[in-house]
C-alpha cells in the first residue's frame, strides 16, 4: 500500500480558478477526507489524483512517482463513484472483474480474486444479478469490491455514501472503516458529510474556495479550527462564534447590551470568541450567581440532547422572534427552560477560542476564563 | 336510465370519432384485403367468385414475385447493415468533442429532411448517362461512361446507395440521443479499469446501445420492405424487374394491371412476413437485451 502526495496542485477552467496550489499528504494506509461545501474544488481535486481531469499546475506523487500526467489507468489506482458507475448490462461478477479481464489476468487468478473480494464484501449470494437487481446498499458493496479486486495503491472514493438511506450510510461507515483498515489501503474521501469526515477519517482537510483550510486529525480540527469557517463548518450545531467589542476595561461580547468586560487585554476591533455549544454551562438565576444573564428564544430536542437558543438580556424581556446574537447551547436530555425566566451563562475552562479580524485563530491565544464571581446585575 | 348506462353511452360517443376513423381507414381496409385475397378477380363479364387458397398458389408459382421477393431481400441486406453502422459511426463521430459539430450534424441530417422523391432526383442527375455526375467524374478520369441504372447489374445496388445515404442520418439522430443519455461516470469507470477506446465502445457503450439498435433495425428493415418512392423516379422497377421491389410490385398488379384480388394477395403476404420479422426481432434480440 501506498503514500500519496499532491504538491501545490491547481486547476483552472477559463478564468476560474476550482483547486488553488494545494498540498496535501496521505500516508501509506490512512484514511484521508477532502471535507468542504459544495464547490469547494474538492471533486475537482479528487478527480485530478484519478487522471479524469489535467491538472493546470502541481504535482501527483504516488509512491515518489510523479503520475500528474500519466493516463488514469497506468497510476495505480482505483475510485468508488458517487452514482457507483455500475455497469447495468454486466452481471455483479462481471462487473468486478471487468478491470481484470481488461488486463487479460487469467481466468483461474480472476475467479480466485473473486471469490475473496465477495466473501469480503458480502455478495457472494449474488454473483449472477444485474445491479438493476440489487438495494442501494448492495451496489455499494459492488462498487467497492470493484476497488478493491484491483489490489491497487490507491482508493479515491466521490461521496460513496450520500446516495444511501441514513440508517445504511451508519452501517456502511463503520463497514468501510473496517474494510480499510484490513486491507490497509489509502483511501482518499470525498464528502460534505462532516459526520462521515468524524467518524472515518485519519486526516481530514477542510476545503473552501478551492485552497485546503486547515488538515489535521478530526479531532485536532474540531478542538482547535483554525478558522471561523472551520468552526462553523464542524459540529452540529456549529460553534457560536460571538463577536467582541472593545468597552471600558477591557473587551465584552458585542451582544451583551451591559457591556461587562470578559478580558483585561484589548484587542483589535472585528475579533470574535468562539464556543462549542456543549462548552456551555446554563444555571439558573441567582443573586449573586456568576456567568452571563440569558433568555432561553427556542428550543429544539433532539432526544439524546437539546440544543436551545439564547440571547444576553438585560432585563429578561428578550424579544423571541430576533434570532440575531444567538447563542446556541447543548444540553444533555430533556431540557425544559422556562422561557421566560432568566438564566445564567458560562462555559468550561479552556473552552473559549479566540479569532482576529481576519477570521483566523489569534496566536498565541490569550485565555477567556469564563465569567467569574457575581457579575453585575441588571439594575 | 341508469347513471351506469349512462356512462357507457358517453364512452362510446368519446371513443366513437378515433373509432369511426380507425374502422374506416385501418381495420376495414385490412380485413377487406384478406377477404380479397380469397376472391378471384371480379370483371364485368366473369364476376368474382370464391377462389380459396387460388391466389396464394399463383403467388408461390409466380416468377415475377420470386424475383422481387429475392430483390426486397437483397436490398434489406444492402441498405440496413450499412445505414445503421454508418449511422453508429456518424453519431460517435459527433458526439466528441468536434469543433464545429452542430454544423456536421446538420449535415448530416440533411437528407432526412429531403422528401424521397427529391432525394430520387438528386440522385438521377448523379447516375444519368453522360452527363450525370458519376460519368463526368468518370470522363476526367478517364473512366468510360456507364448507364449505372439502365444496367441490370448495377441498378439495384445504386438505389441501395441512395436509400443508405437518405436513412443513416435519419438513424443517426436515435444513436446521438442515446449516446447522451449515458452516464459519464461508466467511460470514466472505465477507462480507470484500463480500457481503452475500442474495449469501452465494445463491452460498454455497443452493449448499452442495444435498445437503439433494436429500435432501428426494426425500423430500418420495416422502411427497407416498404420502399416504393423512388422506384417511381428512378427506374419504374426495371431493367427485367431489376429493381422491383414488393411494395412496387403491389401497386403495379393492383393500378397498373389491375388485378385487385392478386395485389390483396401479395399485400396479405407482405404483411405476414413484416409482422414476422418485428415478432421474430422481439423475441431474439429482447432477451440479449439490456433495459435499464
Amino acid at each position: 500500500m501506498s503514500h500519496l502526495e499532491i504538491r501545490g496542485l491547481s486547476k483552472q477552467w477559463g478564468g476560474i480558478t476550482a483547486v488553488k496550489e494545494v498540498s496535501l499528504i496521505a500516508e501509506r494506509g490512512s484514511f484521508t477526507v477532502l471535507l468542504g461545501p459544495s464547490g469547494c474544488g474538492k471533486s475537482t481535486l479528487l478527480r485530478m489524483v484519478a487522471g479524469l481531469e489535467e491538472p493546470s499546475a502541481g504535482h501527483i506523487l504516488i509512491d515518489g512517482r510523479d503520475v500528474a500526467h500519466v493516463d488514469p489507468a497506468k497510476r495505480g489506482i482505483s475510485m468508488v463513484f458517487q452514482s457507483y458507475a455500475l455497469f447495468p448490462h454486466l452481471t455483479v461478477a462481471e462487473n468486478i472483474t471487468f478491470g481484470l479481464r481488461v488486463r487479460k489476468v487469467p481466468k483461474a487468478e480472476r475467479n480466485r480474486r473473486l471469490v475473496q473480494v465477495a466473501e469480503l464484501v458480502d455478495l457472494s449470494a449474488y454473483l449472477d444479478r444485474r445491479p438493476a437487481q440489487l438495494s442501494g446498499g448492495q451496489r455499494q458493496r459492488v462498487a467497492l469490491a470493484r476497488a478493491v479486486i484491483a489490489e491497487h495503491a490507491v482508493c479515491l472514493m466521490d461521496e460513496p455514501l450520500s446516495n444511501l438511506d441514513a440508517k445504511l450510510r451508519h452501517a456502511m461507515r463503520m463497514e468501510l472503516r473496517a474494510l480499510q483498515r484490513r486491507l490497509g489501503m489509502t483511501v482518499l474521501y470525498v464528502t460534505h458529510d462532516q459526520t462521515e469526515a468524524m467518524s472515518m477519517a485519519d486526516q481530514v482537510a477542510l476545503m473552501n474556495g478551492g485552497t485546503v483550510v486547515q488538515s489535521g486529525p478530526p479531532e485536532v480540527l474540531y478542538k482547535d479550527p483554525a478558522t471561523t469557517f472551520a468552526a462553523r463548518f464542524l459540529g452540529a450545531p456549529p460553534m457560536n462564534i460571538l463577536p467582541l467589542r472593545p468597552v471600558m476595561g477591557g473587551m465584552a461580547l458585542a451582544a451583551d447590551p451591559l457591556d461587562r468586560p470578559l478580558m483585561r487585554a484589548t484587542l483589535p476591533d472585528g475579533c470574535a470568541l468562539g464556543l462549542r455549544p456543549e462548552d456551555l454551562i446554563l444555571a439558573p438565576n441567582a443573586p449573586q450567581a456568576p456567568g452571563l444573564p440569558v433568555s432561553v428564544i427556542s428550543e429544539d430536542y433532539h432526544g439524546a440532547d437539546t440544543v436551545l437558543g439564547l440571547r444576553i438580556t438585560s432585563t429578561g424581556s428578550a424579544d423571541p422572534h430576533d434570532p440575531k446574537g444567538e447563542i446556541l447551547v447543548r444540553l444533555p436530555g430533556r431540557v425544559s427552560a422556562e422561557r421566560q425566566g432568566i438564566q445564567r451563562l458560562s462555559w468550561r475552562d479552556d473552552a473559549a477560542r479566540l479569532f482576529g479580524p481576519d477570521g483566523k485563530k489569534r496566536d498565541p491565544s490569550p485565555r477567556i476564563p469564563p465569567p467569574q464571581g457575581p457579575a453585575q446585575e441588571p439594575e | 336510465m341508469s347513471p351506469d348506462r349512462r356512462s357507457w353511452i358517453h364512452a362510446w360517443l368519446l371513443l366513437m370519432p378515433a373509432a369511426i376513423v380507425l374502422i374506416g381507414f385501418t381495420y376495414y381496409p385490412a380485413v377487406g384485403t384478406v377477404v380479397e385475397s380469397l376472391w378471384t378477380n371480379g370483371t364485368v363479364i366473369r364476376p368474382s367468385k370464391f377462389a380459396g387458397w387460388d391466389n396464394y398458389a399463383q403467388v408461390l408459382g409466380d416468377p415475377v414475385f420470386r424475383k422481387v421477393f429475392r430483390n426486397t431481400v437483397l436490398f434489406a441486406l444492402g441498405t440496413v447493415p450499412p445505414a445503421i453502422t454508418l449511422a453508429l459511426l456518424m453519431a460517435l463521430w459527433v458526439n466528441g468533442g468536434l469543433a464545429g459539430r452542430a454544423l456536421v450534424r446538420l449535415a448530416y441530417f440533411t437528407p432526412t429532411i429531403l422528401p424521397m422523391i427529391a432525394v430520387a432526383n438528386i440522385w438521377l442527375f448523379f447516375y444519368t448517362p453522360g452527363i450525370g455526375l458519376l460519368d463526368q467524374i468518370g470522363h476526367g478520369l478517364g473512366v468510360e461512361g456507364h448507364n449505372w441504372l439502365g444496367d441490370a447489374d448495377t441498378a439495384l445496388a445504386c438505389i441501395m446507395v441512395m436509400t443508405v445515404w437518405k436513412e443513416a442520418g435519419f438513424f443517426m439522430i436515435f444513436y446521438l440521443a442515446a449516446l447522451q443519455t449515458l452516464p459519464p461516470d461508466l467511460i470514466e469507470a472505465a477507462r480507470l479499469e484500463g480500457a481503452g477506446r475500442w474495449t469501452i465502445f465494445r463491452r460498454i457503450t455497443f452493449p448499452l446501445l442495444m435498445p437503439t439498435t433494436l429500435f432501428v433495425l426494426i425500423n430500418a428493415l420495416l422502411n427497407s420492405f416498404k420502399l416504393v418512392d423512388p422506384l417511381f423516379v428512378l427506374t419504374k422497377g426495371g431493367p427485367d424487374n431489376a429493381t422491383n421491389l414488393l411494395l412496387y410490385y403491389i401497386y403495379e398488379t393492383g393500378f397498373s394491371f389491375f388485378d385487385g384480388a392478386y395485389a390483396a394477395t401479395l399485400t396479405v403476404v407482405l404483411l405476414t412476413l413484416l409482422a414476422g420479422i418485428a415478432l421474430t426481432q422481439f423475441a431474439v434480440l429482447d432477451r440479449r437485451i439490456h433495459y435499464r
